[in-house]
């Protein structure tokens, strides 16, 4: 039998609070940040609205998850705002780094295992752990919905566990409402950035150890990593959302309650809507425009770089959250920016900046290639995050569909197949398609936003191809998906270095379970899929977007594999 | 055939003779009349010489306003309430110049007349009435609907006829004339009921008769060795009270309305009296009983202390809410008047405590004859009920306050209150009271006194007068119950408080009022007491009624969703009536309906309570 929880000693797992840590911790993390980061700019109205709904009962703190400096800096906002520091659940991997472990359990922080949905007693454990804080509500309690840090630059789809366990004393009726408060935080400039796209390749994430932090911050200290932007919705009230049962439970105790199916439900649904808030409502970087404008153009003016930020601004207005930049002050903010990335944008001359980008040449390694455009897309993704539907529009259209209801059509098949790639994707209704024509006739903002879309369909066509061939792991899968991309880019195949990254192989497959082409067959600790229903249509439907060396490519790359089985 | 008929009428005339000899005496007369409104308030609650009253005392120009109750006929009304429009004012937004009247004496619908039922009602010795004032008096209970429209509405529908049996022979005789000319029977006992139980259905096309069992007051015989009293249904809680003191007794069933509501109603109800712990809730009083149903007669088998033969029969009638027969008579259980009654009081510094007490009290099963926790508002509201005696009253006060805020360090906006009642012989008393102190002290508990403890329970009566004076300000309010296991008490609390109070919010009231009390203790739970008002403002008083049930529904599934029950002692009426298929099961339903169509398959009895229609 294993162990049931991960050590003896209860205590080392549990938030402890001592106010000299916190102290301590926020004189250096204020000298930490002043010195990588150039300002953090904070809504306030949300930071009072969350300290009010703080008097009035349990508030959950659910910020999205791009950086370690996430959770130091919520702590760090509350501890300057005078709103009680937040209980943070945070991954078990940081339990392993010394010293720094104690300092984040001193602030708030307790270590749970990434998964756990079948130790019972340490989801007991756990779960009363947060409901009992729930239940007293002194301080917030923070957790990551996302579940891990988005590698990508775009929300992930949630994580239900943490969210139901944090609500069932809500359903259960042992305090009258909570309330949620999203934080969206953006950065100009991940320090993670580098890691990440290593990370997205497959190269294992390094263990989360004291000296590789110091390190780490040895390295980046004296960087400078632009803006943070720290965005606190308006409390949301539980109740408001979803209703508790009425029927009474003639003879259940109140420590036996589980959660009903509507119920689960709603908590699935609401978590989806939390995650598209923060994505949403996150305020767009300045950077995420700028390489945007350049992974298209290559090579642009200062000037021509200000109209692209205003462009898009109009556009996130309405679909999400605009940059924070006032007029007067444009022209700094965008070189300032390009000061912070000064690693990947090169000045070109006095005037005009590109991207440190070769073009795929000969010889060169696909993977430092890969990890160079992923760095890259992990910015795009902040604009095709919001304006993902914008984006589907241009492709569409583009594609030569000018009636409304063909791109109604085309946009249920996009909704349908990457709803978790993109987690504000939906398919669109006449208005939509009004709107999209009235905001979005800028055809190089269309133009931009299909390119950045491309990758995301080839890779897609390309897990198709593969699961037609028949998979059983997602390993096995991951594996695969390596060869045949690095095939296709030793031919040029295609001009997306960045679909080498192995992440979203796993998302389309759940997503393609839960469309019913495939089905899960759990093995012990391992699951594998089977093949439910033929993809060909779905292939069939994807093709017309893509780029015909690509087709071309799968095609007799699947004739090679055909003639390689029937040979065996 | 003929022969035995002839003989089996005789013994039925014998039987009728004989019971009128039994009844030798003078019959004992009712303390309220049968044209209740001569004593009774037609449009309120209560005694009409009773009520609370707002007074300027100073000029016009420089007003000084004070509430006065008036009347003899309670404590309260013995002195001014100079801290009562204070409150009043600041609580729920009271302003007299805002004063609305209630409507005078309203038209009354013409009556629907079943011509057959009502030649032969003529020919009985039972008396009865037409009169609009007469019958719109048994139009109606005491919920804020009732009493809405009393003060400014209509109501379409109301009984044709009162009618005054006196006897258990005079109910089966007017069954049997309204089972013949069918003809509907709503029982009515004091008529205090808060869930539209006697509310006519306005879609009922038969004539309605109102079987007003008043006269029904006698007590038959009172048994001393076995401690049981056989009484007529109609006796008023007062006046039973009152006759058995004379004789050294109580039933020590004391619900908040005994003074008007009567021994068949709260059978009928399963009423809970608030000594509950010493006596029991009325199916723990209830040795025997008799009704009359449609279809015969249905009594108990006999007074015995306990019978294992079947399911208990009696349980048919208990809480049948009118819709199966009319109980007639009761054999009740009744005490020797305990030698010393004894008044106590704890402050708590919050309601958590409160709760923790009283649940420890019931775990020990050492509960005195009544145990209530009012929470802080309620708290708040008796302060400013005090009167003042002289200057010597505020310095009391004063160095009260000081004591409880300064030397204790409780909050003033956080304490809560345990009133208590002990009852006994000296030493029972003694040992109680030291008991009750001690886990008091466990949870925090401050001894504040006997005059406390006693100035709670007088106030109850008091308190029930106080929707009337609300209504005349434009406040409308209201009282609901629920019962609740332990673990959830405190959850039914704030989750209940924290919806109406979002409620009322959001519907941007000016002034609400909102507030707890936990009024009976059980081995495995407790009752809470809701008492809910807000300040219409500019809405009508209707609008109001009806703006105040929508939020009565909200916060009675907010109690079911945190683990309460849909009623403790209130009943269900016609106002819960739709909660009961999502708490029985159908078979259940099926059970209760297969009853009806055995004991009234005519729906003569067409109340429509429960399940029926």
């Amino acid at each position: 039998m294993k162990t049931l929880l991960p050590k003896s000693k209860h205590s080392e797992e549990w938030a402890l609070y001592k106010l000299g840590t916190i102290r301590v911790i926020g004189f250096f993390l204020a000298k930490l940040l002043r010195n990588l980061y150039q300002g953090v700019a904070i809504n306030n109205c949300g930071v009072l609205k969350l300290s009010k709904a703080m008097s009035q009962g349990p508030v959950l703190l659910l910020p999205t998850h791009r950086s370690y400096a996430d959770f130091l800096l919520i702590s760090y906002l509350c501890y300057s705002m005078n709103i009680p520091l937040p209980i943070i659940a945070a991954g078990m991997d940081f339990k392993g780094m010394k010293f720094v472990n104690r300092v984040l359990q001193n602030a708030g922080a307790f270590y749970i295992r990434r998964s756990f949905g079948h130790d019972h007693l340490y989801w007991a454990v756990v779960s009363q752990y947060i409901q009992y804080h729930i239940k007293n509500f002194q301080a917030p309690i923070e957790f990551f919905l996302e579940g891990t840090r988005s590698r990508n630059g775009k929300s992930l789809p949630p994580k239900i566990g943490l969210l139901s366990m944090a609500l069932e004393p809500y359903f259960k009726g042992d305090v009258p409402d909570i309330q949620i408060c999203t934080v969206s935080i953006s950065y100009e400039r991940t320090l993670e950035e580098k890691l990440y796209a290593w990370e997205v390749l497959g190269v294992p994430k390094p263990r989360e150890s004291t000296s590789g932090f110091l390190s780490a911050v040895g390295k980046i200290r004296g960087q400078n990593y632009g803006q943070i932007y720290v965005n606190v919705s308006d409390p949301i009230s539980v109740r408001d959302h979803i209703n508790k049962r009425n029927e009474p439970n003639w003879n259940t105790p109140s420590f036996r309650f589980t959660l009903n199916e509507y119920e689960k439900s709603r908590i699935h649904s609401l978590a989806w809507s939390m995650v598209s808030k923060q994505q949403k409502d996150a305020i767009t970087p300045i950077s995420a425009i700028l390489m945007s404008a350049l992974s298209v153009n290559k090579q642009l003016t200062i000037e021509q770089l200000v109209q692209y930020v205003v462009l898009f601004n109009s556009v996130l207005k309405k679909y999400g959250t605009p940059c924070l930049v006032q007029d007067e002050t444009i022209v700094q903010a965008v070189k300032d920016c390009l000061d912070a990335h000064k690693l990947i944008i090169f000045p070109a001359s006095d005037e005009s900046f590109n991207l440190c980008q070769p073009p795929i040449s000969e010889g060169a390694d696909i993977q430092i290639l890969a990890a160079d455009r992923l760095v890259l897309q992990q910015y795009t993704n902040q604009i095709l995050g919001p304006l993902i539907n914008v984006a589907v529009f241009s492709i569409v259209e583009a594609k030569g569909s000018q009636e409304s209801s063909d791109i109604i059509n085309e946009s249920l098949f996009f909704a349908k197949y990457f709803k978790d790639e993109f987690i504000l994707i939906t398919s669109f209704t006449q208005k939509d398609v009004a709107s999209f024509n009235a905001d979005a006739s800028n055809p190089m903002l269309k133009n931009i936003l299909g390119v950045l879309l491309q990758p995301f369909l080839e890779s897609f066509y390309i897990i198709l191809h593969i699961i037609s061939m028949g998979f059983s792991t997602i390993k096995e899968m991951q594996l695969q998906y390596r060869n045949t991309v690095s095939a296709v880019l030793a031919e040029k195949a295609s001009s997306f270095p960045e679909i080498l990254a192995i992440d979203k192989v796993s998302r389309h497959v759940l997503n393609l379970v839960t469309n019913g082409y495939l089905r899960a067959v759990k093995t012990g600790n391992n699951t594998s899929y089977q093949q439910m229903g033929d993809v060909s249509p779905i292939v069939f439907r994807i093709e017309c977007y893509l780029d015909e060396r690509i087709k071309r490519f799968m095609a007799s790359h699947q004739q090679k594999i055909v003639l390689m089985q029937s040979h065996l | 055939m003929a022969d035995s008929s002839a003989s089996r009428l005789a013994v039925i005339h014998r039987h009728l003779t004989k019971d009128s000899d039994e009844k030798a005496g003078p019959k004992v007369p009712s303390s309220i009349p049968k044209k209740r409104q001569e004593l009774l308030r037609w449009n309120g609650w209560g005694y009409e010489d009773s009520g609370f009253v707002l007074n300027n005392l100073g000029t016009e120009q420089n007003p000084k306003y004070v509430f006065t109750f008036s009347g003899s006929r309670y404590e309260i009304a013995s002195a001014d309430l100079p801290h009562f429009y204070e409150w009043a004012y600041n609580t729920i937004g009271i302003q007299p110049s805002r004063k609305k009247d209630p409507q005078g004496e309203p038209s009354y619908p013409p009556p629907i007349i079943n011509e057959g039922f009502v030649s032969e009602l003529k020919n009985t010795n039972i008396t009865f009435s037409f009169e609009g004032m007469d019958r719109l008096f048994r139009a109606h209970g005491h919920t804020l609907h009732d009493i809405a429209l009393l003060r400014g509405g209509q109501f379409l529908r109301i009984p044709d006829v009162v009618v005054w049996p006196e006897c258990h022979s005079h109910v089966e005789e007017l069954i049997t004339l309204a089972s013949k000319h069918n003809v509907a029977i709503v029982p009515i006992g004091g008529g205090t009921n808060v869930t539209g139980a006697v509310d006519c259905k306005q879609d009922e096309r038969r004539m309605i008769v109102s079987l007003d069992t008043s006269q029904m007051n006698q007590i038959l015989w009172i048994d001393d060795g076995n401690l049981v009293a056989h009484v007529e249904s109609g006796i008023i809680g007062k006046d039973l009270e009152d006759r058995l003191q004379t004789r050294g007794y109580t039933t020590g069933h004391e619900p908040d309305s005994y003074e008007f509501s009567s021994l068949g109603g709260w059978v009928a109800t399963r009423a809970s009296g608030m000594k509950k712990n010493r006596y029991g809730n009325i199916e723990d009083l209830v040795v025997a009983l008799r009704a009359v149903t449609p279809s015969g007669e249905w009594r108990s088998s006999g007074t015995y202390p306990r019978v294992s033969t079947g399911p208990d029969m009696n349980h048919v009638m208990i809480g049948s809410e009118g819709t199966l027969g009319v109980v007639t008579e009761v054999t009740i259980k009744i005490r020797p008047i305990p030698p010393v009654r004894k008044y106590a009081s704890f402050v708590f510094p919050d309601f958590d405590c409160g709760v923790k007490f009283m649940r420890q009290v019931a775990r020990d099963r050492c509960q005195p004859a009544s145990l209530r926790l009012m929470d802080n508002q309620q708290f708040q509201f008796g302060q400013a009920l005090r009167p003042s005696k002289g200057p010597f009253g505020l310095i009391l006060d004063g160095f009260k306050n000081f004591y409880l805020t300064r030397l204790k360090g409780l909050d003033i906006d956080k304490i809560c209150v345990a009133t208590i009642v002990m009852e006994g012989t000296v030493k029972e008393v003694a040992i109680q009271e030291e008991k009750l102190t001690g886990i008091g002290l466990e949870f925090q508990g401050i001894p504040a006194g006997e005059h406390n403890g006693k100035r709670g329970y007088q106030l109850t009566f008091a308190i029930a007068y106080i929707r009337d004076i609300g209504l005349d300000y434009g406040v409308v309010a209201e009282s609901f119950e629920t019962s609740v296991p332990w673990d959830r008490v405190v959850n039914v609390v704030n989750n209940t408080k924290s919806r109406l109070e979002k409620e009322c919010s959001d519907r941007k009231f000016s002034h609400s009022f909102i507030s707890a009390r936990v009024t009976q203790v059980y081995d495995a739970g407790a009752c809470i007491y809701f008492y809910f008002g807000f300040n219409y403002g500019t809405m009508t008083m209707l609008q109001a009624v009806e703006v105040y049930e929508e939020l009565e529904i909200i916060a009675r599934n907010e109690i079911m969703a945190s683990g309460g029950s849909l009623s403790h002692h209130h009943g269900v009426g016609k106002i819960r009536k739709k909660w009961l298929p999502s708490i029985l099961t159908s078979n259940a339903i099926n059970v209760l309906h297969s009853i009806k169509s055995t004991v009234d398959p005519q729906n003569i009895m067409a109340a429509g309570n429960l399940v029926f229609d």
